[in-house]
């Protein structure tokens, strides 16, 4: 009985043994690939290659952006537009008084 | 009353699995923490290596980025350039309606025919001699005809001295005066929509800070 139940134990041991092997390999090989991925591309990087998802992420920030920046620009143009007219009347006779010798 | 042997058997049997699975669990717990080191180390290595990538192409991504926002700086500025330059035209094209009015002496409130002898004046002034001929529309030249006598006195009090003579063709001018020396050596134009025109070219940020669009 004693024998048995020391087997079990044993069993265990080497069970568990395995399991962490077996994770710290999994682990190693993760680690060594995402090594080896980032070298890959990096050199592909300085060569210009594999760099398109880098572009086309910056393009489409930029294109964001750039929207932005021209909603501004048409609100502003809106703006200019809505000049009220005593600030016309008042730029017309500034010009008239230029132009009319004093 | 003695335990019987079955049931320590039993507690026997019951403690060592226990104690089999805990270690199975412990085993478990450690497989999965290296798992989750690993995982947090190799994110550690995509982020360096993005970070190095962005630093080796970062000028490319710049110009994607300057060549985007740049253009939509550029269409923004125009856009505004153009409603800016729309509103000025409205202030200059209401101007000259205005003047029109002035030179056909329709506004009540400004005597045309002082300004008409002020424009004589300034364009001899500005030519200098003694013998200038005037052109100027056919409504002009007939108030000049008119009062000839007292507009020459006026240039000759200015100048101390000159002789206008009115050109009978008319010109076709808002108003205003076209004004040369005898021989055609010199000549001023006077008109008021070259004065608009000059008006325009100079005061326009003027124009623009008044209407509060600069």
């Amino acid at each position: 009985m004693g024998e048995r139940l020391q087997r079990l134990l044993d069993g265990a041991e080497k069970e568990t043994q395995a399991k962490i092997v077996e994770a710290e390999q999994k682990a190693a090989q993760m680690i060594s690939k995402a090594k080896t991925d980032a070298e890959r591309r990096r050199t592909m990087a300085q060569r210009g290659y594999g760099i398109d998802e880098l572009l086309k992420e910056a393009e489409k920030k930029a294109t964001k952006e750039a929207e932005k920046k021209l909603n501004e620009y048409k609100k502003q143009a809106e703006v200019v537009k809505d000049v009220p007219e005593e600030k016309i009347m008042e730029a017309v006779a500034l010009v008239l008084k230029e132009v009319l010798p004093q | 009353m003695s335990t019987k042997p079955l049931d320590l058997e039993t507690q026997l049997i019951e403690r060592t699995v226990k104690q089999r699975n805990e270690r199975v669990a412990k085993a478990e717990e450690r497989a999965k923490k290296i798992l989750k080191s690993a995982e947090e180390e190799v994110e550690r290595i995509k982020e360096e290596s993005e970070k190095h990538i962005l630093s080796l192409v970062g000028s490319e991504l710049r110009a994607v980025s300057d060549r985007i926002v740049g253009g939509a700086e550029l269409e923004g500025r125009k856009m505004m350039m153009l409603s800016r330059q729309e509103l000025l035209s409205k202030v200059f094209d209401e101007a000259r309606d205005r003047l029109t009015e002035v030179a056909e002496g329709k506004d009540e409130d400004t005597n045309y025919g002082g300004i008409l002898v002020k424009l004589v004046i300034e364009a001899t002034t500005a030519i200098g001699g003694e013998e200038f001929i005037v052109s100027a529309n056919e409504k002009d030249l007939e108030d000049l005809k008119k009062n000839l006598k007292k507009v020459n006195k006026q240039v000759i009090d200015v100048l101390g001295g000159g002789d206008l003579k009115l050109d009978d063709e008319p010109i076709d001018v808002m108003g205003g005066v076209v004004i040369r020396n005898s021989d055609g050596s010199k000549t001023f134009h006077n008109t008021l929509e070259g004065r608009l025109l000059n008006v325009r070219k100079r005061i326009e940020a003027r124009v623009s800070k008044t209407l509060g669009v600069i």
